[in-house]
């Protein structure tokens, strides 16, 4: 069985955010980047179905500039066996990006494709659902916990206090949201292991953009907050004014 | 005529909330745009209800409903969102920014050969073209997007748009759509319920949530009933879901859920920038800390420095008058 992950570079989550000069894109000077924390989470689930299951192969793919080498590698001493590095350094939307990985990833012929439930950069939650239309398979959406056997996924996720569980025979894309699993913390030999296994680069592929970004801007500072006080003495006044002033309750 | 689809969201034959928040900002936008907005019904027993989205002054409905529809997974949803779509040659298709919707509007945008912008909190219609504006980078960031072609597919935040009620008699309109066999591929096949009903922290109004400071999950009753006593539902903090103290659907931030409640409370949460990332586009904030100088101060609308243990059940005291 092969499964590919799809795991993105973003910036590091205690990023304070800077618009570039172009008012387009953010300032990455200085910008820490690392693997998007459900992508994480995402091998994490397929080091997990190959140390329970024989004859189990991962391939982690990502697009983005040259550097994403560093998080492949990440992937890699999680427990990925090899790479795949679709090198390019534009930003791009969600259904060109997902064209590209999905010409990568239609090369390797998986039986399961994961990918985060949304990267923390753009936010969009949408790369996975269209690979998965693009490849022409199933989509699980927001996976909080998965299980494989029997060429079958299980997945489960809780909505509006509701556990719903989804199967699906294999092949299908799944994206993956927090559960009770966390990603492993890579040991040293792990890491140093990884720097062996094989990264391949390859060109994306170029398509139309669909949608297009006109501009990048800090949201508005919070004004006018204050404390209300001090201690419980302070309680009746706040809720006074969440009656009065801010008529929210 | 070209117009929007408004996609709405049933569950248990009645509608989420963000539906009609969905089909409200659809009419005012297809106003500005001069055209007429559309609202989508589809499941299986849906026809009764489709009606009532007249009350959000929508005049246009189509209601697919279809046995196979009972408890069926997304892709048949996207297949008759397509077929919809084409039939009324739609410009625009609205989608609530739900787990769901999210999915759903990036299967059907791709069949298209399209991708939804997503999770929008702002839409403007100028010179017949609509931009969007969305949070990124956590909300740390906004970006204004522009749709390139049409079909556009576009998901909308719950909670940010007015569901504004405008008694409309509604045209309800039944359509058949096909299905493919590889729709049904992924299955619901098991739905438990929580023993007591709350709704989602993504669509609740109210929200408490606890942190760290709150010492341990024995605590965290001060936090439930607060909660319960401002009719809200109950958060937390990852610090707290890490140590075990609370379910990770609780959480709420950059790796946990994303809520903009009209009130969010947060109790002994230092205000760390990824718990920030869930919450800052909540209407009101109210802080209680013990350290005057939490960042979590710098986001609130009002604040309380002091011990949660003093606070919070003055604070239920208080909640509870509310109700009488
Ligand atoms: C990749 C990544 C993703 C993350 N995602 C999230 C996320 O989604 N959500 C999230 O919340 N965090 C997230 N974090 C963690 C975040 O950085 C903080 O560690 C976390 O939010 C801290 O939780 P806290 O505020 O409950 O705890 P603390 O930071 O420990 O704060 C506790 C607060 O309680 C106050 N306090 C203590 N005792 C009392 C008392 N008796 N009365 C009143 N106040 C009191 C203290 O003054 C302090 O401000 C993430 C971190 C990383 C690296
Ligand atoms: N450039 C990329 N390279 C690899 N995977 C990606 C890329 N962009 C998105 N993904 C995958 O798609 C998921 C959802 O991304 P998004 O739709 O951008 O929120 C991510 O969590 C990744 O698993």
């Amino acid at each position: 069985m092969k499964i590919v992950v799809c795991v993105k570079q973003v910036p590091d989550t205690a990023t304070k955010i800077k618009v570039g000069a172009d008012a387009k894109t953010i300032d990455s000077d200085g910008v820490e980047y690392v693997i998007s924390p459900y992508d994480e989470l995402a091998v994490e689930h397929a080091v997990r179905i190959k140390e329970n299951n024989d004859d189990v192969e991962i391939v982690a793919v990502s697009m983005g500039s040259a550097d994403s080498d560093k998080i492949l590698r990440h992937a890699l001493a999680m427990g990925a066996d090899r790479g795949i590095l679709i090198e390019n350094d534009n930003s791009c939307d969600s259904f060109v990006t997902a064209q590209s990985l999905a010409n990568a990833i239609k090369e390797e012929n998986p039986d399961l494709v994961l990918c985060g439930v949304k990267a923390v950069d753009d936010d969009c939650s949408q790369v996975g659902g269209i690979l998965a239309t693009l490849l022409e398979v199933p989509f699980i959406w927001s996976a909080a916990e998965l299980s494989y056997e029997d060429n079958k996924v299980t997945a489960q996720n809780e909505l509006a206090g509701e556990t719903y569980t989804v199967e699906c025979e294999l092949p299908c894309v799944v994206s993956i949201q927090k559960g009770s699993v966390e990603a492993r913390i890579n040991s040293l030999i792990s890491i140093r292991k990884a720097r062996k296994k094989e990264v391949n680069n390859v060109a994306a592929t170029t398509s139309e953009a669909v949608m297009q970004t006109e501009k990048l801007e800090l949201p508005a500072a919070k004004v006018g907050g204050r404390i209300v006080g001090e201690g419980p003495e302070a309680v009746a006044e706040l809720f006074k004014l969440l009656r009065e002033e801010a008529k929210v309750l | 005529m070209p117009g929007i689809l408004a996609i709405t969201e049933v569950k248990e034959n009645s509608f989420r909330k963000a539906s009609f928040e969905v089909v409200s900002e659809a009419v005012r936008c297809a106003q500005n745009l001069g055209t007429e907005a559309t609202a989508v019904v589809i499941g299986s027993g849906v026809e009764a209800i489709a009606k009532d989205l007249g009350k959000y002054g929508v005049k246009n409905v189509v209601v697919v409903d279809d046995a196979k529809l009972e408890n069926a997974y997304t892709p048949p949803l996207a297949e008759a969102i397509e077929q919809i779509a084409k039939a009324k040659e739609s410009d625009y298709v609205f989608f609530p920014a739900t787990l769901q919707g999210k999915a759903l509007s990036a299967i059907t945008a791709a069949r298209f050969q399209r991708a939804a912008v997503s999770d929008c909190t702002e839409t403007h219609c100028d010179g017949g073209e609509l931009t969007l504006k969305r949070p990124v980078y956590a909300g740390k960031a906004l970006e204004t997007v522009k749709p390139l072609q049409k079909p556009a597919f576009v998901s909308l935040r719950p909670n940010v748009f007015a569901a504004e009620e405008a008694a409309t008699e509604a045209q309800v309109e039944k359509m058949d759509v096909s299905f493919s066999d590889k729709a049904f591929l992924a299955k619901i096949t098991d739905i438990k319920k929580a023993e007591e009903q709350k709704p989602d922290l993504t669509e609740a109004a109210i929200i408490v949530s606890g942190g760290r400071g709150m010492k341990g999950p024995e605590n965290f009753n001060l936090i439930e009933d607060l909660a319960s006593a401002l009719g809200g539902v109950n958060g937390a903090s990852r610090a707290v879901v890490d140590a075990g103290w609370r379910p990770h659907n609780e959480q709420v931030g950059q790796t946990g859920k994303t809520v903009s409640p009209q009130l969010y409370v947060a109790c002994a949460i230092s205000g760390a920038i990824q718990h920030l990332a869930g919450m800052r586009t909540s209407k009101v904030i109210v802080a209680i800390n013990k350290d005057a100088d939490a960042p979590i101060f710098q986001v609130a609308d009002y604040g309380i420095v002091g011990d949660v243990f003093e606070v919070l059940p003055a604070m239920i005291e208080e909640g509870k008058k509310l109700d009488s």
